[in-house]
């Protein structure tokens, strides 16, 4: 039960940033101090929206198969930990457009995001490792 | 005893007793040769070719011999050193992890799919970077020299993970006979 809210609160997250990332490209990308940075925001940006995909994509094939996600789900939550420390730290919250509504709910609900997603792959982990 | 503390479930069975008279297990590191008895030979030769490019490579950074050679040096960008001074204290995170799980003899293979992943990530969007800054790839070598090291780590992680299942087939083998 708890898994599957998860899994909800992470959807809603991915679709949310997805969406929220093509709006931003559309509007000529985030707004950085130098063209240098912009370009590296931009680059980034559009690795965000490949990565989501990227794992959403697999993730949802593996489930609706019955294979193993669990490794699938480590990488993913490695990687969203980790763009999200280089958000924070590095790109001064690139993501977040106070202008936009997409821009407030993505940067709000990431937290939860990465909560739900690291849940969800301990679980997976776990219910694979006791099932070797 | 009262026939209240039999309601409340207050006496103890004998598993549960013996497992509280169990000693605590205390957390202990081995020592590398205790925790390379069970893995394979290509095990230690893949983990020590990474043990010690990895040193070096986060040596140079750390001294500076990088700087002019990193997208810091092509875009002089605050974000970019950011970047940097972020990826690399990951790699250096990832490798200290390493030898630490290695040590505790933990199951390594969630840790190495942690580190494939992650350096995945800094392979392909650094080098996308390096590409869209369009000074680096007019330096053929460098950039040459860039993505062998990063495939090279890799390779590395990936073959360690291989050989990491392989030596927990072996070690499970040596425990049915």
């Amino acid at each position: 039960m708890m898994y599957r809210l998860c899994e909800v609160a992470v959807g809603l997250f991915v679709s949310l940033a997805t969406y929220h990332a093509i709006l931003l490209h559309r509007l000529g990308g985030p707004v950085m101090m130098t063209p240098d940075a912009m370009l590296l925001g931009r680059t980034l940006m559009d690795y965000r929206v490949l990565l989501i995909i990227g794992f959403t994509l697999p993730y949802l094939y593996f489930r609706a198969t019955g294979k193993d996600y669990s490794q699938l789900l480590v990488a993913g939550c490695t990687l969203a930990w980790f763009t999200f420390l280089e958000d924070t730290l590095a790109l001064d919250n690139v993501l977040f457009v106070p202008e936009l509504v997409t821009g407030k709910l993505t940067q709000f609900s990431r937290p939860v995001f990465l909560i739900a997603l690291t849940f969800m792959t301990v679980e997976a982990r776990r219910a694979r490792l006791s099932y070797v | 005893m009262s026939d209240s503390d039999h309601e409340d479930g207050a006496i103890l069975t004998d598993e549960e007793i013996e497992a509280l008279s169990r000693p605590i297990q205390t957390i202990r590191l081995s020592t590398y040769g205790e925790a390379l008895l069970t893995k394979t030979f290509a095990f230690k030769v893949y983990f020590f070719g990474i043990s010690t490019l990895a040193t070096a490579y986060l040596v140079a950074y750390f001294i500076g011999a990088l700087d002019t050679h990193l997208a810091y040096g092509w875009s002089e960008a605050r974000e970019d050193y950011m970047l940097h001074q972020l990826r690399f204290m990951a790699g250096f995170v990832m490798l200290v992890s390493l030898h630490v799980w290695l040590l505790l003899q933990q199951r390594l293979d969630t840790l190495l799919i942690s580190c494939a992943s992650l350096q995945t990530y800094f392979q392909f969007s650094g080098t996308a970077h390096l590409i869209s800054l369009q000074g680096a790839i007019y330096d053929a070598w460098f950039m040459v020299i860039y993505t062998f090291l990063q495939s090279i780590f890799l390779v590395l992680i990936l073959l360690l993970l291989k050989e990491e299942w392989a030596s927990r087939r072996k070690a499970w083998q040596v425990q049915v006979h």
